[in-house]
């Protein structure tokens, strides 16, 4: 009797030995920005291809647009840097971004930088499909430069 | 001996008891299951309407809002804003006129990272582009979800 004593107690002191519950399932964080595209060309289609049937989450989008140095783009009608398979199923729900001509004055000059941050990913609407992002035809002495980072995941 | 014999297996079964569990999981697949799915954008007066499925509610996570002028200069005038209903206090933002042509005064990123929920379940949050100035354009992104 006085064995099976101390063997549950042994038994009890493993119970509350056990350490605690873990809240990641591996040491890898899962949903971090893995990959980035960038481009500064016009009319220039970033394609996010996920492997297999899995989505393409979008965490940021960077975006800036300025004049070179040699001179002063035009003011015209603003364009607009577009996406497909974001936002739903109608093509009207695609996100788009717009971009001003430019200053009238300041060759070398940015009129638009920022940044657009989607805490918990921005999934594609449709997996296995890729997430496209489109620069739109520039001005002479434009450039805008657009940086996308995403993950897959299912 | 028996006694003993029967402890050991007491706890042998406890041990495996204990050894079999695993950790606790804070996300139940693979799949991320809080990002933002759905979006709206607009470039023209008038109103985005963010449907919640059923009686579930929308959770807005980006908005962003860029205000230009076209080919003209636009004309200075009282502010306008993009305003909102069926969210908490109402948010709105507010947006100027006046700048030379091709520029861009404003650029709003506005990013809820853990969600901005509608304040009633089952209905619509809707964001209203205001009437543009002469020569104004202002585009609005929203990017959100519906959940419980």
């Amino acid at each position: 009797m006085k064995k099976l004593t101390l063997l549950l107690l042994f038994a009890v002191s493993l119970i509350f030995a056990q350490s605690p519950s873990s809240v990641q399932q591996s040491a890898t964080k899962l949903d971090v920005g893995l990959f980035n595209q960038n481009t500064a060309t016009s009319a220039t289609t970033l394609t996010l291809t996920p492997p297999g049937s899995q989505s393409v989450y979008i965490t940021q989008i960077d975006i800036s647009n300025c004049q070179d140095a040699t001179g002063i783009a035009a003011a015209a009608a603003p364009t607009y840097i577009t996406s497909t398979n974001l936002g739903g199923a109608l093509a009207a729900n695609s996100l788009s971004w717009m971009m001003g001509s430019g200053l009238v004055t300041g060759t070398g000059s940015c009129v638009q930088s920022y940044s657009i941050t989607y805490p918990t990913g921005m999934k594609s609407t449709i997996p296995g499909t890729p997430v496209t992002i489109i620069t739109p035809t520039y001005i002479t002495h434009q450039t805008i430069r657009v940086s996308v980072t995403y993950f897959f995941a299912p | 001996m028996k006694r003993l014999t029967l402890g050991i297996s007491l706890l042998l079964l406890i041990a495996c008891t204990l050894f079999a569990q695993g950790p606790t999981t804070v996300q139940q697949t693979a799949q991320k299951l809080d990002a933002a799915l759905m979006a709206q954008a607009a470039h023209a007066a008038g109103t985005l309407t963010l449907t919640p499925l059923g009686s579930q509610s929308i959770y807005i996570y980006e908005i962003d809002i860029t205000n230009c002028a076209g080919a003209s200069a636009v004309s200075a005038a009282a502010q306008t804003a993009v305003t909102t209903t069926n969210l908490p206090g109402t948010p709105q933002w507010q947006m100027g006129s006046g700048t030379t042509a091709g520029n861009c005064i404003q650029n709003i990123v506005v990013t809820y990272p853990t969600g901005l929920k509608a304040t009633v379940p089952g209905t619509a949050v809707t964001v209203v582009i205001p009437a543009f100035a002469t020569n104004q354009v202002i585009g609005v992104n929203v990017v959100y979800s519906s959940a419980p």
